[in-house]
């Protein structure tokens, strides 16, 4: 596609992710890396049961702090367990905490995004005073805060992770809907006599939904570093589910003589991090390149 | 621009409230007994009794906020429940060694990301560009606290250079490695922004024309493309701050720094909420202080830039 038909389609308002984004993300170089290191993940986190003979959870202290070898390709742990199959099961959580918190945090942000933006006035000024609130705590201590109320549980990481995230995703939402509700074929449809919902339900949304897609998977990244931190923590995973950051943390007493308890899943979050970065910016050149980064917490 | 600097100082106000009363609300509507994590489970129900009168915990929510609100416009932020302390003496003490860490990461942030950014500039599109560049793309994704446990592991445990936690009574060589774990995401972000704004400025007129006049590579985007490639930079800077509050509380956690972020990390595991509050609201503040001071310096390191068109967000 030249740069003309490109610069064309980009005017052209548009209700989902044109067909071709595979494609294009495809022909994206840093994308492709992005997209590869991704699957792996996913690959790992669905099918840890079929890849792993061994029981995550299960404990066996004749085979406590094995280097890694044939039969153990990361070694054991403290407890005998393989941490190669922690580290699988270990993206089961990160990816189900990463998503279901994302997904809270889109529906929040775009729901109070639409109406702030679309309505103006008192609800804007509310609403942009509620995320005003929300981005003045650093992020992980309103997280911090939040977790220490509910207390730790997965529930809690979707929750807590979700919430927190809201108020980024309201700001770019409403931001979208001011330049979408201008639109002509917004005010044209407004003057044959639909009804707000319909405009925003049928009209408004549906053109907001590109960027939202891409700030859900950039975003993505960021709740699975989250979701790690807490656990290191403590205040994420509770023992024995596996999670990144609980084994990281573990790990530290047993630096000097089992370095890979820690070193292993490290390596592993940040490549799986890295992968939703670089596939969260690749969706973002593909669809919009005007779409800036949000900003990092 | 002192009424613009004094209006956002203005809304500094209704924000910390906000923060004050979201926070407030959050450590008391929920379940949990203070007493009990104080004492412990072992004490009579009398002295427990006695003691959640002593601290009002028996009040209806509503008298309990407005005496929290009454306390703060006092600043007085309260005794800990664990230590007996007032919660401001504790921040007090320890704010200035978390402002030591981030200062000296803020330090190595800039100096290294600057220099990484404009070296990569100036050899673009080289394999050592895309080494520097891809290096910096890793660096954002890596959690802070295992490059921690990664410099705990070379520096400390196998090479024996350095301490692998603690203060050292302020001695510099327990600094090191806090300050380079809380600097990384940091440096790769200014390394980043640097590279993408040195290189904007690279096919502008005033540089083709240093260039004719025999200027050196390396000399003409020190001198003239970073000069006028900072401003993104030192927003970024400024945006960052936040996420060295972020990374203290991790940080000062791997590293037994004793700092706010180990202050307020502790009194959430042990439901300290005066503490609690105290230190979140005080990161806060600081929070927002140091994004007003970046506006402010925005504005004089670049003149055509014209504050308070944006309102107060």
């Amino acid at each position: 596609m030249n740069d003309v038909a490109v610069a064309a389609a980009s005017e052209i308002p548009v209700a989902r992710p044109r067909p071709g984004v595979v494609r294009r993300v495809a022909s994206h170089a840093s994308g492709r890396v992005g997209a590869v290191l991704v699957l792996l993940v996913v690959c790992a986190g669905l099918f840890a049961p079929a890849l792993s003979r061994y029981d995550p959870n299960e404990i066996n202290m004749d085979e406590a702090l094995l280097s890694p070898g044939l039969a153990h390709p990361l070694g054991t742990d403290a407890f005998g367990r393989d941490v190669a199959t922690r580290v699988m099961y270990g993206a089961r959580f990160s990816l189900q905490v990463g998503v279901v918190s994302r997904f809270i945090a889109l529906f929040i942000g775009t729901a109070l995004g639409l109406l702030a933006g679309y309505y103006g006035g008192r609800a804007d000024r509310w609403v942009m005073r509620l995320a005003d609130v929300t981005l003045a705590y650093p992020g992980l201590l309103l997280l911090i805060a939040v977790i220490a109320a509910v207390g730790p549980s997965r529930l809690s990481l979707f929750v807590a992770i979700g919430v927190v995230g809201w108020a980024g995703v309201a700001r770019l939402v409403r931001a979208q809907v001011l330049s979408v509700k201008e639109r002509e074929y917004v005010l044209a449809i407004r003057s044959i006599g639909a009804s707000n919902r319909t405009i925003i339900m049928r009209h408004v949304l549906p053109n907001v939904l590109t960027p939202i897609i891409v700030i859900f998977s950039m975003g993505l990244g960021a709740s699975i570093m989250a979701e790690s931190s807490l656990s290191f923590l403590g205040l994420g995973a509770q023992p024995p589910t596996a999670s990144w950051g609980s084994m990281i943390s573990s790990g530290i007493d047993y630096l000097r003589v089992a370095p890979w308890l820690s070193l292993a899943p490290g390596v592993v979050v940040t490549l799986t991090v890295l992968g939703f970065n670089l596939l969260g910016d690749a969706l973002r050149d593909v669809s919009d390149p005007r779409l800036g980064r949000p900003t990092r917490r | 621009m002192l009424h613009y600097a004094l209006r956002r100082i203005a809304w500094f106000i209704p924000i910390l409230l906000g923060v004050a009363t979201v926070t407030f609300f959050l450590m008391h509507v929920l379940p949990g007994d203070p007493v009990l994590s104080m004492v412990g489970e072992r004490y009579d129900a009398n002295t427990i009794a006695q003691l959640r009168a002593q601290m009002h915990l028996d009040d209806p929510l509503p008298q309990r906020y407005l005496r929290y609100l009454s306390s703060l416009v006092r600043l007085d932020l309260g005794t800990s429940y664990v230590t007996g302390v007032p919660v401001w003496d504790s921040i007090r003490e320890r704010a200035p060694h978390t402002f030591r860490l981030a200062a000296a990461a803020m330090a190595i942030a800039v100096v290294l990301g600057l220099a990484i950014g404009v070296m990569a500039a100036w050899k673009r599109g080289s394999p050592f560009d895309y080494l520097l560049v891809g290096g910096a793309v890793v660096g954002v994704s890596m959690p802070v606290f295992w490059l921690g446990v990664l410099l705990i592991y070379v520096f400390s445990a196998r090479l024996g250079l350095l301490p692998a936690s603690g203060f050292g009574d302020g001695n510099l060589a327990y600094l090191v490695l806090p300050a380079f774990t809380l600097a990384q995401a940091s440096t790769a972000y200014v390394a980043r922004i640097t590279r993408s704004s040195v290189l904007d400025e690279v096919n502008e007129n005033y540089i083709k024309a240093a260039r004719a006049k025999g200027l050196s590579e390396p000399r003409l985007l020190v001198r003239h493309a970073l000069r006028n490639a900072l401003l993104p930079i030192i927003t970024v800077v400024g945006i960052d701050f936040g996420s060295y509050l972020s990374g203290a509380v991790l940080t000062e956690s791997i590293f037994a720094w004793p700092g706010l972020g180990r202050f307020t990390l502790d009194a959430v595991l042990k439901r300290d909420l005066p503490a609690i509050q105290g230190s979140v609201l005080f990161m806060a503040a600081a929070f927002m202080t140091v994004n007003l001071l970046v506006d402010l310096l925005y504005a004089k390191v670049d003149p055509r830039v014209k504050l308070g068109q944006g309102g107060a967000a």
